[in-house]
């Protein structure tokens, strides 16, 4: 008998869940749940739970106590009522005597789960397990019950089974799609949440649970839904616990330790001294940078309970927010070494492992998360990578250790190594700080390859790079079509905030790290960083900016994260045109020495908030006040549906500075194909903003109106200027190709042909040429690598390519691989006359 | 394997070439029915590409080249199945056995298996009527399809010495094609001369025309909508240019839409130089026959010993002024 591979066994568990979970998803609308269930002894439990959960803890507690229920129904419903206040020392005085008499039902259930909550595992198990075992009757009621305790035991494929048959539940089919829709959601299988969680609210539009569940569930994916769903739940519930604690997580994830403080003191006003309160209370004290508070409040949690695993949990999780994954790491490892059968333990161990570079030691805690949950995405989806990354070519050289799928080695290390160590120097120099590596460098072929090394899941469209410190991880260029984003800008701005991060020891704030970084592609590469330029002139002029006080919460709304970049990177360009590269490393060690801004900038500029912000608000006016007039929308223009070519004319003759009236213009003319009249509009626009991009822009129609009159020489020049900010349109590229090589006007072949190299070193054709190139002006080096990038990629002509490599070894002076060269190029060709004459030469015969 | 059958093929063709006289070359190149303007200016610009190239490049007569278009200029047909009729009927009395025929059609097509069409000015002809067209033709034909829709082709128009050739690997590639535009480049294209004997074959210009193709779409981040195919064995199932496998593109690889240059030195010791370079290219294919059975460390030093040979007996020729 033989074991299926490792990768093979996660992918059954897997597709065994998914499709569990598909069966699942509710395919009929689930009757909805309210008062046509009277309330009467037998269902006085529900209409409590129901009271419950829609938040209304009165009414839960009046019908808990004012009826003519037997005393141990009533005694259930109260202790359910103390537990939603927190009072489990009370609950369970209830509970247990009803336990004991004999209650297989809810008292069993709930005293269960109080016993894991409070860390007697032992008892919480064996009540659970009891419960799970009884035959008999099955009623809908009872199998949630059972699939709640599977769901609390970790026996995820028996709650998934339980959930799925427990059928109509009066009065509790919220409840019903709320606790598998969380147990869906623990395992980052959000889709099928979400999907459980909208059940819940078809079932009871009042059910506040679900409306928790979806905000979280959301949260990556919408987060403006996410927060509407939260905000829902407290117009339902203004009092209830649970919201307060989500909304004491989002106040800690935006940063507003106030906020997230007053949220926990309302929870614990209803339900004080809980577990879930503790754990929130120790990341708030942590991102105060009070380690001491915090490790104090888990160790006080541990004190009262020996499984108190989540209280490091959530230290890892806001250690990992601020970017001190060894701090999270280390305290994932706490959790470990407090439970070591735990598998999120285990899970967020390996999670921040392979963001500190230690991808063996990774794979270790992974393994055994996987084993002791092999439900949970993420750590299926990061073991599988590993598992695709084990092909990986790995390189090192100097401070970086660099990671290549196979097949794309041999093109992107001729790149990518000296461009990171180009950076590497100049940052060290820049920054003054050697940072502690080895730096991990590692580019993925696939987006979500990429994704789930940044986030364990796949997604994350939005982004392109990622640092951790120490690792970076960037798309490869062959991640996304050619001409959607510059690889060597994005390894450029994850490598500088390497240094950020490493300067502040991890505490600069994200404006002033995302900002770093932008800035810094700019100054390597003037169309870098640049291309937010015309979004940002625009909200400029409609004083829609953020300004020095307003850039963190900007980098909090995702819709506005492109300006918050941009802008971020201008104040850190005003910062350092005010103080030098010198002000910015101080700045960096004020954040290092604890400081937030207020501080922060006093200390490195003896300035207040106040003082940068005006100074940079004249700088941001110096620099884009003109672009931002040029970028304000007329009011006459503002109407767009159904205007006249007549009517464009008017107004570009009334607004010779608008650049959107001149464009709009010149774009109208140029599609009913009046190209002489189209060209001063075009030329205006252009004049007004140079580094507008793309297909539409005025440089493009310009070149494009070149082309049609057959000025061609004009055409390049447009098309040129167009790649001096388009600086990853490869599709002017080409054409500039086309338009250079037909004029033979080389210095423009070769900016398009690098253009296309940088931005799709994929692109064979390019890297012959550029080695064509470079071969004429005997730049025999430079040949090289153009024509190994070539080779690697499988070049037009294999003959050729050889040969080629045989001159450029020549021209080196490496003899001894010309000779190999030239041979593997007669192997092509035996009657190839070029390569014999090189044969010749690199043996001396010639 | 496949290099073997290269220069095999390749030394098959000198000798024939040597034996007998010079080919006499024709060319139909037709532009069928655009539909827009927008493709009525690429496929004219293709075809005229084609044209020239032929013309200039490769040295066939222009009164042998038969252009039918859209839009005819002076010396041209227009694109009408009647005009497609008469053009092939008057070439299959006039060429003989010897000859090559090289039909290139830009355009588009439609329909499905047999009755797949290429558009031309008014009515169509199905895949069986341009089958019936070739009939009569002694010669070895080269018939590139480059339009939609023109993977039937391979299947409907297979046979003895022909090549056939189509821009699309799948019924299903259905899409506006730019494989002719490809195909055109090719012609030309110094890089197509795979083995740098100073000329380009079919399988040459459709190898390196695949190539253009390809890259068409994986530059612009596309999934492909077309892929060539070749189909010259007379099975009716052609290949890919990437394919390992298939014995297509033999015939191809030795058919050439040039005329071979003979060099016929005056000068006795070039002669013989000439025949002991003929000899070393004998004993490169016989050591690359032997290459699997060999040590390797033993073929390569057979094989650089070889070339060196080679080499320094062409530069010797070339320095008398041969080659």
């Amino acid at each position: 008998m033989t074991t299926p591979p490792r990768s093979a066994r996660r992918v059954l568990l897997l597709t065994t869940l998914v499709v569990l979970a598909l069966v699942s998803t509710p395919g009929a609308v689930p009757a909805r749940q309210g008062q046509e269930v009277p309330l009467t002894a037998e269902t006085l439990v529900r209409h409590v739970k129901l009271a419950l959960g829609r938040g209304a803890l009165d009414r839960a507690r009046t019908i808990a106590t004012s009826t003519d229920a037997p005393p141990a129904t009533r005694e259930i419903g109260v202790a359910l009522v103390e537990l939603f206040e927190g009072k489990s020392a009370a609950a369970r005085q209830r509970l247990a005597p009803l336990v004991e008499a004999g209650d297989m039902g809810d008292a069993l259930l709930e005293l269960g789960l109080l016993d894991l909550r409070e860390g007697r595992r032992v008892e919480g198990r064996r009540r659970l397990s009891q419960l799970l075992q009884q035959g008999g009757n099955m009623t809908p009621e009872h199998m949630l019950r059972m699939a709640r305790a599977a769901h609390a035991l970790d026996d995820i494929r028996q709650a998934n089974t339980l959930f799925q048959r427990v059928g109509p539940v009066p009065l509790q089919q919220a409840e019903l799609e709320t606790s598998w829709g969380d147990m869906l959601f623990e395992r980052y299988q959000f889709g099928e949440a979400v999907r459980s969680y909208r059940a819940a609210m078809e079932a009871d539009p009042a059910w506040v649970r679900a409306y928790l569940g979806l905000s979280r569930a959301m949260a990556t994916e919408d987060s403006q839904a996410a927060d509407e769903a939260l905000e829902r739940a407290g117009t339902l519930a203004p009092n209830h616990p649970d919201v307060w604690l989500l909304t004491a997580e989002r106040r800690l994830m935006a940063e507003d330790r106030r906020g997230a403080a007053e949220a926990l003191d309302t929870v614990a006003a209803v339900r004080p001294g809980t577990y879930d309160e503790m754990a929130l209370r120790a990341a708030v004290a942590y991102a105060a940078g009070d380690l001491e508070a915090a490790e104090g409040i888990v160790a006080s949690g541990v004190a009262a309970n020996p499984f108190f695993v989540r209280g490091y949990l959530s230290l890892g999780t806001q250690a990992a927010r601020a970017y001190r994954f060894a701090d999270a790491a280390a305290y994932a490892r706490k959790a470990v070494t407090l439970d070591p059968d735990h598998p999120n333990a285990h899970a967020d161990l390996g999670l921040y492992l392979m963001r500190t570079g230690d991808e063996a030691q990774a794979r270790q805690e992974l393994e055994r998360a996987f084993q002791l949950d092999p439900f949970n995405t993420v750590t299926f989806n990061l073991l599988q990578l590993l598992d695709t990354m084990a092909s990986f070519v790995e390189f090192e050289t100097g401070p970086f250790v660099f990671k290549f799928a196979k097949h794309e080695a041999d093109v992107l290390k001729p790149y990518a190594v000296p461009l990171a160590e180009q950076a590497y120097t100049t940052f060290v120099e820049r920054y003054g700080l050697t940072p502690r590596g080895p730096l991990l460098i590692e580019i993925f072929p696939k987006h979500d390859d990429f994704a789930v090394r940044t986030m364990g899941l796949p997604g994350l469209e939005f982004a392109l790079g990622a640092c951790f410190g120490r690792v970076v991880a960037i798309s490869s260029p062959s991640a996304r079509p050619p001409g959607t984003f510059s690889w060597q800008a994005t390894l450029w701005h994850e490598i500088a905030h390497v240094f950020s991060l490493q300067a502040s020891n991890y505490k600069v704030p994200r404006w002033l790290t995302e900002g770093i970084s932008v800035y810094e592609e700019h100054r390597f590469n003037k169309a870098w960083g640049r291309e937010n330029a015309l979004e940002f002139a625009h909200a400029l002029s409609a004083k829609r900016t953020f300004g020095v006080k307003g850039l963190s919460d900007a980098f909090q709304r995702p819709r506005d994260l492109g300006l918050a970049y941009f802008e971020a990177s201008l104040l850190t360009e005003h910062l350092v045109a005010l103080h030098g590269d010198a002000g910015l490393r101080a700045l960096l060690t004020a954040y290092a020495g604890g400081a937030k801004d207020p501080e922060a900038f006093a200390k490195a500029f003896g300035k207040t908030v106040d003082e940068v912000d005006t100074s940079f608000s004249a700088f941001v006016d110096a620099e884009y006040g003109a672009l931002a007039r040029a970028m304000a929308v007329p009011k006459a223009a503002q109407q767009t549906a159904g205007v006249t070519i007549q009517t464009l004319a008017v107004l570009a003759k009334d607004h010779p500075d608008s650049f959107s009236v001149q464009l709009a213009y010149g774009q109208a003319l140029h599609k009913t194909g009046d190209l002489g009249a189209a060209r001063p509009a075009l030329e205006r626009a252009a004049a007004l903003a140079p580094m507008a991009q793309g297909e539409a822009s005025p440089r493009a129609l310009l070149a494009d109106i070149a082309e049609q009159q057959g000025d061609t020489t004009r055409a390049r020049e447009e098309l040129r200027q167009l790649l001096t900010w388009d600086h990853d349109n490869v599709v002017a590229a080409r054409r500039l190709v086309t338009l250079s090589r037909s004029a033979k006007d080389n210095a423009s072949e070769a900016v398009a042909l690098r253009v296309i190299a940088d931005t799709d070193p994929f692109d064979a054709s390019a890297h012959a040429a550029l080695a064509q190139q470079a071969l004429a002006r005997k730049d025999y080096a430079g040949a090289l690598v153009e024509l190994l990038a070539s080779l690697a990629l499988g070049p037009p002509n294999l003959a050729e390519a050889h040969a080629d490599v045989a001159e450029a070894y020549l021209g080196l002076g490496r003899k001894d691989d010309a000779r190999k060269a030239a041979l593997k190029a007669l192997e092509q060709a035996p009657t190839y006359s070029r390569a014999q004459d090189l044969l010749l030469a690199a043996i001396g015969g010639l | 394997m496949r290099a073997w059958c290269l220069v095999s093929a390749m030394c098959l063709s000198l000798v024939a070439s040597a034996a007998t006289a010079q080919p006499s070359r024709h060319a139909v190149l037709i532009q069928g029915a655009s539909g827009e303007p927008q493709f009525a200016t690429q496929h004219r610009g293709w075809l005229d590409q084609v044209a020239s190239a032929l013309r200039d490049g490769y040295g066939i007569a222009p009164d042998h080249i038969h252009v039918l278009t859209e839009q005819p200029k002076d010396g041209e047909r227009r694109a009408t199945a009647e005009e497609v009729r008469a053009t092939f009927a008057r070439l299959a009395s006039t060429t003989a056995a010897t000859d090559i025929v090289f039909v290139f059609l830009v355009g588009h097509g439609t329909g499905e298996g047999a009755a797949a069409k290429f558009n031309l000015m008014g009515p169509d002809l199905t895949v069986a009527e341009w089958s019936a067209l070739l009939t009569p033709i002694k010669g070895r034909v080269v018939f590139v399809n480059t339009a939609s829709v023109s993977f039937p082709f391979a299947a409907g128009l297979t046979g003895d010495r022909r090549v056939i050739i189509t821009s699309t690997a799948q019924p299903a590639q259905r899409y506006a094609t730019i494989f002719a535009g490809s195909f055109a480049q090719a012609l030309t294209a110094p890089q197509a001369d795979l083995d740098k004997d100073g000329r380009t074959s079919i399988w040459e210009a459709f190898t390196y025309a695949s190539r253009l193709q390809k890259e068409h779409f994986e530059q612009k981040g596309l999934l492909s909508t077309e892929r060539a195919l070749i189909e010259d064995t007379g099975d009716g199932v052609g290949r890919d240019a990437a394919s390992v496998t298939g014995d297509d593109g033999m015939l191809a690889t030795m058919t050439y839409l040039d005329a071979k240059v003979e060099a016929r030195p005056t000068d006795p010791a070039l002669q013989m130089l000439l025949q002991r370079q003929d000899l070393l290219t004998q004993q490169v294919d016989e050591l690359r026959r032997k290459k699997p059975t060999m040590p390797s460390t033993e073929y390569d030093a057979a094989w650089e010993k070889l070339m060196i040979d080679l080499a320094t007996l062409g530069a010797e020729i070339r320095k008398k002024g041969g080659g």
